[in-house]
């Protein structure tokens, strides 16, 4: 049963994989139908995608996702295959297959529950395939020789057709690799011959392969001239051929004459054969086998060629302006290669790097100990080189386990990008929806956070992609008036700042007007008319974040009424992460999210309360301060101090916990410790006994018996096997903010 | 003896499958290989009963890989399984023209893999017992089967 359970989330989690690529692959696919063509490689990727899907799903028996992926592959191999265009309207159907994909592999909680149906969406790309363009006349191509022809597949044959219509010319490529480097040496040659053209097939030479090398011919499709290949890539074990129809040797491209040195001279010039026609010098010369049939129209110029846009070999050089360009810079190699590293990929659950975690930091628990034990040694004289070779291992073990840490962590660290490619996808449909132009510009999807927080990412973002697109950007004509673009933008960032990492987003919209915030907040009053009056512009901007709030009287479509930046907010605070904001009315908004790299392993200050002791997050204590007791002064029964000019609500985590005294330590009656903790713009002082120090802790989940406790967030083992607790400091803070409310209104503070 | 298999496959779920029928099942040892320059670093040193190949496959596709194969003096006989989808049937015609001794649609199960792997090995102990005179002799396969 378990097995089963395990096969199916590993499907779902390769699936789930797949789809993403895919999903990257069509953006980029159609930045690039927008700006003139789309990359062969790239509708090639996006088809291998689903059809190792489709493979996926049999093996699972996963049905509906194997039917949609059966149909979806057939029209992308009608894509492929120039015989269907990639229009507006395809791919609006393809996105929506990423859609119902979604659906599909969201998981249920009534097992029996019917999967989502997925006629719809059959029955459109169907129709899709219904508009495919009829079979071409197909060029004569015996010339290329048979024995290439024979080992080409269709879609191969296809490149080779598309390549020669378009009015490339046709190059073999033949490369000696030695056995042990084939991996490297022939990813530098793709490399070097993507910028000349496409690759349209790698063929076994026939003759030269021996036991400690390999030989291949490699179909080119290029604009550029032998000679310029030649220097280009025949270096070294490499030669460039061509490969043309007998009665046309130079109709496109005259080799040039041998001397000639064209523009690296330094190179070293491996021109092959250099005699005018050489249909004859494929690697199957000796078969006999070419008719040299040239007087078909082999060069593009028969009026039928635009069936797929196919993509013009300037185009292919210089990387096609596209929506992802930051993210994504080569197009075609990247997607292709994501798609083959799934295979160097390993799928751990988190719950067993939990596993790890925690014995690792049990290993750190004997360090300390081992510590403890060489303290020992040290006061028996006669051990003197005894305790110092176990101070050296000592030492060494703890640098390797600050690394076994480092290491662990690292595994569950995933690349921001994830979640930015599903807003992409969001910012393409909205957009559509609202008849916004908008362009989203994302930069840093490579960032790494804990697989966790990513996750937990998702919703927040959509939230305030979506505020951006309905309220912050505004219509065309509203933008045309203003004098901006008419292309609205929002700009996606995520960087590592020190330990933390900032996410923005940011659009070129209206801005937040803080007055029209303040009056709603003071009409539907959320604050006083007198607390109106004395608020600044970014406390009242701040009030979006107050619970039940909307920017909009009327609720829209899009994000309803107040789409609640409350709660993304709170969501982000889970994640003892803050969120702040900077808006100028009419230049646009920004929202700075800043969170932790990793939940698993914090950064903790151990604090004594009452001889208990308790860990806080370091990430949210803003300062340790100490305080006399006569300047903290009780408005209505709750204790506060005025610190920055600002009252600070004071907690005794004592009084909270309702803890009784464990030892009766020395404490003096006239200072108190506060730390001053804060989420997003609050801030809240905890009343302490001590401040024991800081130190990393590993996060482990609580028992049923304190689970519910508020104000508790785990607990974490400090030395000598001591449980220690770790404070929430959210639920602190709201309890603070909600005393404070009550006394004085200390409305919100300043942006941090 | 056990049959020893060169699995070419790219996609890594796939390749599992078929690895872990044919491993399961006892009588086969399976060298799973992701694409096929790989397949062509084992094909002159190593000695192989039965090829499983897929023909969708980037760089060196199933076509190219089955012709350099039947090229190699040692598999100009082995048999060659080929797995792939079953929209595409003129690359499997193709195949079979190149020398492949038969193809299995995908998605299979794994009585229809482990069936089809034995008829497959049969039909080569049948021809190796009683030698085509239509075939070039070669020199024969590693083992008899």
């Amino acid at each position: 049963m378990s097995a089963v359970d395990q096969n199916a989330s590993e499907f779902i989690a390769e699936a789930q994989e797949v789809i993403e690529t895919f999903s990257r692959t069509l953006l980029e696919l159609e930045a690039q139908s927008r700006s003139g063509g789309a990359d062969p490689d790239l509708v090639n990727a996006a088809f291998r995608a689903i059809h190792s899907l489709k493979g996926l799903a049999g093996l699972f028996g996963a049905q509906a996702i194997g039917g949609l992926s059966h149909t979806l592959e057939s029209t992308l191999d009608s894509l492929r295959l120039g015989k269907l265009a990639l229009s507006r309207a395809v791919l609006d159907v393809l996105f929506e297959a990423i859609e119902v994909f979604g659906r599909l592999l969201t998981p249920r909680d009534d097992p029996d529950e019917p999967d989502p149906d997925i006629e719809p969406i059959l029955v459109r790309l169907r129709a899709l395939t219904e508009q495919e363009a009829p079979d071409l006349p197909q060029d004569n191509l015996e010339w290329v020789g048979e024995a290439i022809l024979s080992v080409l597949t269709e879609y191969e044959e296809h490149r080779l057709r598309e390549n020669i219509r378009s009015g490339r010319g046709l190059y073999r490529v033949h490369a000696k690799f030695d056995i042990l480097a084939i991996d490297v040496g022939i990813e530098q040659l793709k490399d070097k011959m993507k910028v000349y053209g496409e690759v349209i097939t790698y063929l076994p030479s026939a003759d030269g392969s021996s036991d400690d090398s390999i030989e291949l011919d490699i179909l080119l499709g290029s604009k550029s001239s032998l000679a310029e290949l030649s220097a280009a890539l025949a270096v070294g074990d490499v030669s460039v051929h061509r490969l043309a129809p007998a009665d046309a040797p130079s109709a496109i491209t005259p080799a040039p004459p041998r001397p000639s040195q064209p523009s690296t001279p330094a190179q070293p010039q491996r021109i092959a054969s250099p005699t005018p026609a050489e249909p004859r010098s494929t690697s199957s010369g000796h078969n006999g086998h070419n008719g040299h049939n040239g007087h078909n129209g082999h060069n593009g110029h028969n009026g039928h060629n635009v069936v797929a846009a196919p993509m013009p070999a300037s185009s292919r050089r210089e990387p096609a302006p596209s929506l992802l360009a930051d993210d994504v810079p080569e197009g075609a190699g990247v997607s292709e290669t994501s798609l083959r590293s799934l295979s160097q990929t390993v799928r751990v659950d988190l719950r067993r790097l939990d596993l790890l975690m925690n014995l690792v930091g049990e290993l750190g628990l004997v360090q300390n100990n081992l510590a403890g034990v060489l303290e020992h040694l040290r006061q028996l004289d006669r051990s003197a080189d005894v305790s110092r070779e176990l101070q050296v291992q000592i030492r060494d073990m703890t640098r390797k386990l600050a690394l076994l840490q480092q290491g662990i962590l690292d595994v569950r660290m995933v690349p921001i990008g994830q979640v930015f490619d599903k807003l992409a996808r969001v910012v393409r449909k909205l957009s559509r929806d609202l008849d916004k132009d908008i362009r989203l510009v994302i930069s840093g999807a490579e960032t790494v956070l804990d697989k966790l927080i990513v996750e937990e990412l998702s919703d927040p973002l959509m939230h305030m992609i979506r505020n951006c697109i309905d309220h912050g950007i505004e219509a065309a004509p509203e933008r045309a008036r203003l004098g901006k673009p008419p292309a609205g933008r929002i700009e996606l960032r995520a960087f590592q700042k020190g330990n933390r990492v900032v996410i923005e987003v940011e659009d070129d919209g209206g801005g937040i007007d803080w007055l029209q915030i303040r009056d709603m907040a003071v009409r539907k009053g959320q604050v006083t008319p007198e607390e109106g009056v004395s608020m600044a512009p970014s406390e009242a901007v701040n009030l979006i974040f107050a619970p039940g709030f909307s920017i909009r009287e009327t609720a829209t479509e899009v994000s309803g009424r107040g789409v609640g930046m409350d709660v993304v907010k709170t969501n982000i605070a889970k994640l003892s992460g803050m969120i702040d904001v900077t808006t100028e009315v009419g230049k646009g908004t920004k929202f700075s999210i800043t969170l932790p790299v990793t939940l698993a392993i914090i950064q903790a200050l151990v604090i004594q309360s009452a001889g208990h002791t308790f860990c806080i997050p370091l990430n949210s204590v803003l300062e340790s301060i100490m305080v006399e007791t006569r300047e903290i002064s009780t408005i209505e029964g709750h204790e506060v101090i005025i610190l920055n000019k600002k009252t600070l609500p004071l907690l005794h985590l004592s009084r909270l916990f309702s803890l009784r005294p464990l030892s009766r330590s020395y404490r003096d009656p006239h200072r108190v410790y506060v730390v001053v903790v804060g989420l997003a713009q609050h801030r809240v002082g905890l009343v302490v006994d001590e401040l024991l120090g800081q130190q990393d802790v590993v996060i482990k989940p609580l028992g049923s018996a304190v689970r519910n406790v508020p104000g508790i967030a785990g607990a974490t083992e400090l030395g000598a096997n001591r449980t220690v607790l770790l404070l929430d400091v959210g639920r602190l803070v709201d309890e603070g903010v909600r005393q404070a409310d009550a006394t004085v209104s200390i409305g919100v503070s300043h942006v941090r | 003896m056990p049959i020893r298999v060169l699995l070419v496959e790219d996609s890594p779920a796939m390749r599992t499958f078929v690895g872990s029928v044919l491993e399961s099942a006892g009588e086969y040892v399976v060298e799973e290989v992701k694409d096929g320059i790989e397949a062509l670093r084992l094909v002159p040193r190593a000695e192989f009963d039965l090829v499983i190949t897929d023909i969708n496959m980037p760089d060196i596709n199933g076509l190219e890989l089955i012709h350099a194969i039947r090229q190699h003096p040692r598999h100009a006989n082995t048999p060659l399984l080929v797995i792939t989808t079953n929209d595409r049937e003129r690359d499997s015609l193709r195949a079979l023209k190149l020398g492949a001794s038969e193809v299995l649609t995908k998605p299979f199960t794994r009585e229809e893999l482990l069936v089809t792997v034995a008829r497959v090995m049969e039909a080569a102990r049948t021809r190796a017992a009683s030698p085509d005179p239509a075939r070039k002799p070669v020199r024969g396969p590693g083992g008899d089967g």
